[in-house]
Formats: C-alpha cells, sequence, structure tokens
C-alpha cells in the first residue's frame, strides 16, 4: 500500500510543481463551469426545453459532473501510447509492480492534484452561490461507492485501448474516441433525460452512463434504484478486467521497444 | 555458480516495410507491407556470479534485445533465458527485485521531481530496510558525488550527473545482478572514469554480477575480462578479452627515426613505409613477427627515436566487422 501512495504522491508531485499551469487550469475550469451554468440558465428559461427540471438541478449536475469527471479522469491510454512510443516502458517493467498499478497510481494523484487545485473552488463557490442540497448521509455514501466504481469503469476502457498501442505502437485516436463516447454515450455534456428514447435506450447497453452520470443520479437522490446501479457497475468492471487480461497476455508478448 | 543462462536464445520481430517519401507512407496505409527481423539468432551463453561481462557489438546486433529478454521486458520468441533461476519473462516481477538495470539512453528517475524523491520511491518499491537504505544512499551519494544533486529535479541535471543518479536509484536496492546498457553514452571523461569506478567498487564489494553493454572500448577493457561478442543476433565470440587480442589483433606499429640511409633487409611480415624519410614506419602483427624481434631488428639499423603502438581493443573490433 505504501508503494502506491508512493506513485500517487509522485504523480502528484509532477503536477504541483506547474505553478502557471495551476493557475490556468484553475482560470479555464471557472470560465467552463460558469459558462456551462449561463447556458443552462438561458436554455431552462426559454421555450426550447419543456421540463420541471430546476436551474438548481441543473447546476447540480454540472457541478458534480466537473466534479466526477476530474476525479475520474484518466488518460491511461495516451499515458500508455506515451510509454510504448518512446520505448520508455522499458523502464516501466524494470519495475517490481504491475504496469496498470503505476499507471493507475499516478493517475489518481494527478486526478488529486486537479481537483483540489483546479476544481474544487469554483465547484465550492457554485454549491454556495446556487444552494445544492447534498445528499443525506446514506445516498452520499452510496454516491462515493458508485463515483470510485465509475472511475474504475473509465480506467479499464482506457487502459485496454491503450494496450492497443502494443499493437499499433500509437493510439492517438483512443482518447478522441473516448472523449467522444463519454459526451455521446456518458451524457456528460448534455443530461440523459434530454435524450430522445432510443438514444438513451442505446446508453443503457453501454458502459458510459456508470461512469459519471448514473453516479450523479444517486447525488441528486433521483437514481430509482441505486443498488442496481451499483451492481451493474460491477458486472462492468467485471466484464472489462476479463477483457483487459485476455488483451493484456496477447500485449506483453507484442511489446517492441521503440529506440533500442 | 551459474547466474545467468541463455539457450538457443531467439527474438524476431515483424517491421514495417516502407517506401520512402509520402507516397510510400500513404501507399503503406493501403497496402502495409511487414518484414520479419531476427533481432537475436540462436544465442547460447552462461555467465558466473561475480563476473563482470562485456557485451558488445555493433548498432543493432542485438544487446539492448537481449538485456530486455533478460530483464523480463521482452518475451524471447524462441528459446529459454534464466535469471539467478527464475525465467524473466514469467516472474517479471520477482526477477526485478534481484536485479538493477540501467539503460544509458533512458532514465528510471522522474524527469520532473527532485533525485530523492525517486530514491524514496525505490525504497518502498523494492522493501529497503531503512539501514540498508541509508547506508547505500550515503555510500552512492560519497562515490558519485550526488551531494548537492539530490535535492534538484532531474531535468535540470546534465547528462553525466542524470547517469550518476540513475545508477545510484538502479542499485539502491543491492541487487545481484547488473544489467548496463550503454552506461557512458554520450559522457566525459570524467563522467565515464566515475562510472567505470563505481562498476569496478560494487563489483568487488559485493560480487554483483554485471552485463555491460558499450561501445567505447574503454570501458571494456577497464572492467571486462570476458567478452561476448554479437553481430546481427548471432554470437562470434564468448571468452577472455586477451585470448580475443591475440586471436584477433596483434597488430602493431613501430615509428622511428633513421640516423643513416634507408632500412633494409626487413623479416617477412614487416611492412615497411617510407614516405616521410628519415621518419619510417614498420607494421607487423604477433603472430608473424613477434613485437620484440622487430624492435630487435630495426635497433640493428641505428636510430634516434622510437614508438610503438599495440592495436587497441577497438580498432581490433573494428577491423574484425570491416
Amino acid at each position: 500500500m505504501k508503494t502506491l501512495l508512493e506513485f500517487v504522491k509522485a504523480g502528484f508531485k509532477q503536477r504541483i510543481i506547474y505553478r502557471s499551469s495551476t493557475l490556468w487550469g484553475l482560470v479555464a475550469s471557472t470560465l467552463t463551469l460558469f459558462l456551462q451554468i449561463r447556458l443552462w440558465q438561458v436554455l431552462l428559461s426559454s421555450a426550447i426545453l419543456q421540463d420541471d427540471r430546476t436551474l438548481t438541478d441543473m447546476v447540480a449536475f454540472l457541478v458534480i459532473n466537473a466534479l466526477l469527471a476530474s476525479l475520474t479522469r484518466c488518460d491511461a491510454a495516451g499515458t500508455l501510447a506515451s510509454l510504448i512510443g518512446d520505448g520508455s516502458i522499458s523502464c516501466s517493467l524494470t519495475r517490481p509492480i504491475s504496469l496498470k498499478k503505476q499507471v493507475v497510481c499516478e493517475q489518481i494523484g494527478v486526478n488529486l492534484h486537479f481537483v483540489l487545485f483546479t476544481v474544487l473552488l469554483p465547484a465550492a463557490v457554485a454549491i454556495v452561490i446556487y444552494g445544492i442540497q447534498l445528499p443525506d448521509v446514506s445516498y452520499g455514501l452510496l454516491f462515493a461507492f458508485s463515483a470510485l466504481l465509475g472511475a474504475v469503469i473509465l480506467f479499464e476502457i482506457q487502459y485496454i485501448l491503450g494496450m492497443v498501442a502494443f499493437f499499433l505502437t500509437t493510439v492517438w485516436f483512443a482518447s478522441f474516441y473516448v472523449s467522444g463516447f463519454m459526451k455521446l454515450f456518458g451524457a456528460t455534456a448534455i443530461p440523459l433525460w434530454y435524450y430522445p428514447d432510443w438514444l438513451a435506450n442505446v446508453c443503457y447497453c453501454l458502459p458510459f452512463r456508470y461512469i459519471t452520470y448514473e453516479p450523479i443520479l444517486i447525488f441528486l437522490e433521483d437514481a430509482p434504484n441505486p443498488l442496481q446501479t451499483i451492481g451493474i457497475q460491477l458486472l462492468w468492471i467485471g466484464a472489462l478486467l476479463f477483457l483487459e487480461q485476455l488483451v493484456w497476455r496477447r500485449a506483453e508478448r507484442k511489446l517492441v521497444v521503440q529506440g533500442g | 555458480m551459474v547466474q545467468i543462462i541463455a539457450e538457443n536464445l531467439v527474438k524476431e520481430y515483424q517491421v514495417p516495410d516502407r517506401d520512402p517519401g509520402l507516397r510510400g507512407a500513404v501507399k503503406a496505409l493501403f497496402h502495409p507491407r511487414y518484414r520479419g527481423i531476427t533481432a537475436i539468432d540462436h544465442i547460447n551463453f552462461s555467465i558466473e556470479k561475480g563476473e563482470i561481462v562485456g557485451y558488445i557489438g555493433p548498432n543493432g546486433a542485438g544487446k539492448s534485445t537481449t538485456l530486455k529478454m533478460l530483464s523480463g521486458i521482452l518475451y524471447p520468441t524462441a528459446g529459454s533465458v534464466t535469471v539467478n533461476g527464475l525465467v524473466p519473462y514469467r516472474d517479471r516481477k520477482r526477477n526485478a527485485r534481484q536485479i538493477g538495470v540501467v539503460f544509458g539512453n533512458r532514465s528510471q528517475l522522474y524527469w520532473d521531481l527532485p533525485v530523492i524523491d525517486s530514491y524514496q520511491l525505490n525504497r518502498r518499491l523494492y522493501d529497503i530496510p531503512d539501514a540498508i537504505y541509508r547506508e547505500n544512499l550515503a555510500y552512492f551519494t560519497e562515490i558519485f558525488d550526488l551531494g548537492d544533486l539530490l535535492n534538484q529535479p532531474v531535468r535540470l541535471l546534465s547528462l553525466g550527473q542524470k547517469m550518476r543518479a540513475t545508477i545510484a536509484g538502479a542499485m539502491l536496492h543491492s541487487p545481484e545482478i547488473l544489467f548496463l546498457d550503454e552506461p557512458t553514452i554520450g559522457l566525459d571523461v570524467t563522467s565515464k572514469l566515475k562510472i567505470r569506478d563505481f562498476i569496478r567498487q560494487i563489483n568487488q564489494k559485493s560480487g554483483t554480477t554485471v552485463i555491460l553493454t558499450s561501445h567505447d572500448m574503454g570501458d571494456i577493457e577497464s572492467l571486462c575480462e570476458r567478452i561476448i561478442l554479437i553481430d546481427e543476433g548471432k554470437k562470434k565470440y564468448d571468452g577472455p578479452v586477451l585470448e580475443f587480442e591475440n586471436t584477433f589483433g596483434g597488430n602493431y606499429s613501430i615509428s622511428f627515426k633513421a640516423v643513416s640511409a634507408r632500412p633494409s633487409q626487413f623479416p617477412e611480415g614487416l611492412t615497411l613505409r617510407e614516405d616521410n624519410a628519415p621518419y619510417y614506419v614498420v607494421t607487423g602483427n604477433e603472430k608473424q613477427v613477434r613485437l620484440s624481434d622487430a624492435i630487435s631488428v630495426i635497433n640493428q639499423l641505428g636510430i634516434e627515436e622510437l614508438e610503438m603502438k599495440n592495436q587497441t581493443l577497438e580498432e581490433i573490433i573494428n577491423e574484425y566487422f570491416g
């Protein structure tokens, strides 16, 4: 455990040393959040959306989405692609720890830095300004657990895509696809309750909505059956872990270290 | 005690075969072509505990590929390899605990963090007991002059400083075996000497087995009694450096200034270069005319100055590979 914490710390420290990046990140995330809130304010007050959702609901969705998205941010595919692309994977593989643990722990450190220094402040301001209600303890705990499982699902998807780099050397397209699928099927840009039924049904068959959207519903105490959500998340994790093992067994034999 | 064994080791790759230019790149997109490369071709060797072995050959010979298979990074296509009884690619993590690995063109240290942070991570990663960590850190700090560097981010270090810090990091857990892939590449003479001293000391102090690849024959001559020479994935020579020099080398040259007339009457096997009279150069080979005999012959001519030069290992290897 202490070893894993060292990797988390390494990921965190690698980000915290760049002060101006931290500052500009804070400015960008504040602008993004408040522009999104303003956009939804306009949409909800217009006749475009006929819905009983209030602005507070939408702000809660946006704030929790921003927090979860930054906590579950994962570029395992990019990290693996870069390690394989420049050959530095040979250094990672000389350590007595699995490659996956190194990548995930460093990513947690990076995400913690991002949440603490970039997203937490504007999120807290929005919560206070718009009077967002926090869920009760039981929903709060279910939300936290579900959010954690959501992060695992995203990591697994990214990691499996990243391993494609063992076969193709590069996976520059992976983050493009994951980000697109997250927005469309994961409902991170527009809540699923505004989707047409057929598209919402498609989303039910894919893992992306279980990354941030379903945990947010639990936070809003709007999930019909939070335990069922968590059960489905666990099933997805099981399936993705199985797929990851299949890919890894083939990938590690395929490794070519670039640049000698 | 035999510590490292490679038997019929083979590593094959498939590499893209593209025509040059933009046209070639577009063509490869629709009709990709691949060709097989045999990086390692049925190599056999065994290495005893405590040996320092120079693993040498031209670029692309397969040196780094072999070290990566010994480290558990790459799977062999065929054959077997064991390191201290472990099969590296099957038991990568356990193998990683007993070896230290340094790749000269890459660093294990975190680029943005102070050197000491990477060492702290290694301390946890390898479960290094506090006393051993402190002792090793003190030893490496002294031998590599790391004192002022420990708190500096790695990106601010010079190439030589970074390499010293990297080697120290790879040795903090006191591994029994050390794989060094071009550890002196691009370094100045002082840094090279420090690294050579360190390898010698660690080998004498702890009996660490070392496999060293280097293009600097100074590294090999000063550290290794044995070399394994490979070319195009095949083993060409495996044995003592001296024997290699005697078998494939032995060329010498003697420069001298003749006092009187043009020298003549040289025994067969010696060649005279006389384009700069009265300065002459005689070249020969130990296997045909011994150096001492050649000097005796030249001494009889009446000479003023004499300088002799034996063929270096580097020259022998350059000649060997044409």
